[in-house]
């Protein structure tokens, strides 16, 4: 199975998300389910809409956090998996 | 199906002089009735539709109605003297279990088909409650959308959020104003094109509460566009409906005004592509519009608006983690006067007796024991038994 930092990752139709100070509020309009993101996670998505690529989006996270970058890896790799179980990303 | 709903009895007067809707529902019920035949009238409020089946030759009706207005339809059963035909149930369709009918009649609807649980109460009342071969009144609905040309309408968009008199820059309030819809009347003068039609609610086959739907709008002539207007037009029965469309007499209903997120200046030959969406979540619909500005000749739109209702509501991401699933929550001092509070219903404490308990039990937070009695009155009436369970009993007629 492929890596899911190695696949191109874009925000659902059915996902609208909402601004709330430096943290996201995101509604799955399908589930009806909303999933909130702390400040880093604003952060990474913002690169996703802004279409970063995964890898990318790693190397400027470690960068900007002073984090290895394997142990950024390891965090954004889970983040995402969450966000793709919630339907909230699918392959782009 | 829904709760009470809050309107005031001249709203149901509103209702019942609003033409040509009453007369349409009239006329529709009187061709479906037949002599002695059933009737379930859904969302009933001050009984209009109930008492009218009665007097076309109906012989049982069941009139829902969450509403304490079913006291004013149950003094004009008795006034028409048609008590003896017309069962009240005071709750919600989906609740109500009863024989089925040859004719349910309602009008759920807000400003669109689209609102709250017109749609789910209609799917369980068609599967539950219709006779095989029986009516549906209203039958169908149609969706409209037109592009529209008007600045004073849109000016509360912009005013005072990207400009106002003073100075200020109040900038951070207009993703709010920008994201909501608006109930309103538009003429035709207000429209730069022909209306398009969206889709249509067959209440015989509709099953999902939700939309998604893809429509073009094309100006006839250059111009700066501020949105775009949705209507809807409804048939109750063959040959007899209204519309809601601009030029047309203006009804309850009105229009439904989604705003672009800035004003589009469009010239002939370009076009905007919308996605509209409405998703029943928790009892309400979040709406979403997506507008893509296509350029004459152009390969890809020069720019794209998202929108969404959900954007203008003001939220607080400590209170939606309370509402996810993993949450887990505390106990607190008012659940707990909850909690002992429910513990003395027993069927035979009165709320005076119940609020004396409170007093002692939790006697920092009540200073007398009228608070008490108001703490007491209110968290039991949340648990109170409606009528719907016994009158339903009433209602399983054949």
């Amino acid at each position: 199975m492929t890596d899911i930092l190695n696949r191109r990752l874009i925000r659902s139709d059915d996902a609208v998300e909402s601004a709330v100070g430096d943290e996201t509020v995101i509604l799955h309009l399908v589930n009806g389910t909303y999933y909130g993101l702390d400040p880093v996670g604003t952060r990474i998505w913002g690169m996703i809409k802004d279409r970063v690529g995964t890898p990318d989006i790693c190397r400027r996270l470690a960068e900007e956090y002073e984090v290895d970058l394997a142990t950024i890896e390891a965090d954004a790799r889970k983040f995402l998996t969450d966000l793709e179980a919630q339907g909230i990303l699918v392959d782009g | 199906m829904g709760r009470p709903t809050g309107y005031h009895v001249t709203s149901y007067a509103e209702m019942i002089t609003c033409e040509p809707r009453m007369s349409a529902y009239a006329d529709a019920l009187r061709q479906a009735i037949t002599p002695g035949c059933h009737v379930i009238d859904i969302g009933a409020g001050s009984g209009i539709f109930s008492l009218l089946a009665c007097q076309f030759g109906a012989g049982s009706v069941i009139a829902i109605e969450p509403d304490d207005a079913v006291e004013v339809l149950r003094a004009s059963a008795v006034t028409n003297g048609f008590d003896d035909r017309i069962t009240i149930i005071q709750g919600i369709s989906t609740d109500y279990v009863g024989s089925r009918a040859d004719v349910i009649i309602s009008d759920l609807r807000g400003c669109l088909p689209l609102y709250e649980q017109h749609i789910p109460s209609i799917v369980d009342a068609r599967e539950r409650l219709l006779a095989p071969g029986g009516r549906m009144i209203p039958a169908r609905d149609r969706l409209f959308a037109a592009l529209i040309h008007d600045p004073e309408f849109y000016r509360p968009t912009i005013e005072p959020w990207l400009r106002n008199a003073f100075g200020i820059d109040l900038s951070d309030g207009h993703r709010f104003a920008i994201n909501q819809y608006t109930k309103t009347y538009f003429t035709p003068i207000s429209l730069m094109a022909a209306p398009e039609e969206l889709l249509e609610f067959d209440y015989a086959t509709i099953t999902d509460p939700n939309i998604s739907v893809d429509f073009t709008l094309v100006p006839e002539a250059p111009g700066e566009a501020h949105g775009f207007l949705v209507w809807f037009d409804a048939e109750l029965a063959p040959g007899i409906g209204y519309s809601n469309a601009p030029g047309e007499p203006e009804q309850v209903y009105g229009q439904t005004f989604f705003p672009f997120e800035r004003p589009i200046a469009l010239a002939v030959g370009d076009r905007i592509g919308v996605t509209l969406r409405a998703n029943l979540i928790e009892g309400a619909y979040v709406w979403s519009w997506t507008s893509a500005v296509w350029r004459a000749g152009a390969a890809r739109p020069e720019l794209t608006y998202r929108q969404s209702t959900f954007l203008s509501q003001i939220l607080s991401p400590a209170k939606l983690a309370q509402r996810a699933s993993s949450y887990v929550p505390f106990p607190s001092p008012n659940q707990a006067i909850d909690r002992h509070c429910l513990s003395l219903v027993d069927g035979k404490a009165s709320l005076s007796e119940i609020a004396s308990a409170l007093t002692r039990a939790f006697p920092h937070a009540f200073s007398n024991t009228a608070e008490a009695l108001d703490r007491a009155t209110s968290v039991t009436a949340r648990y109170a038994p409606t009528k719907t369970a016994d009158a339903a009993s009433e209602g399983s007629r054949q």
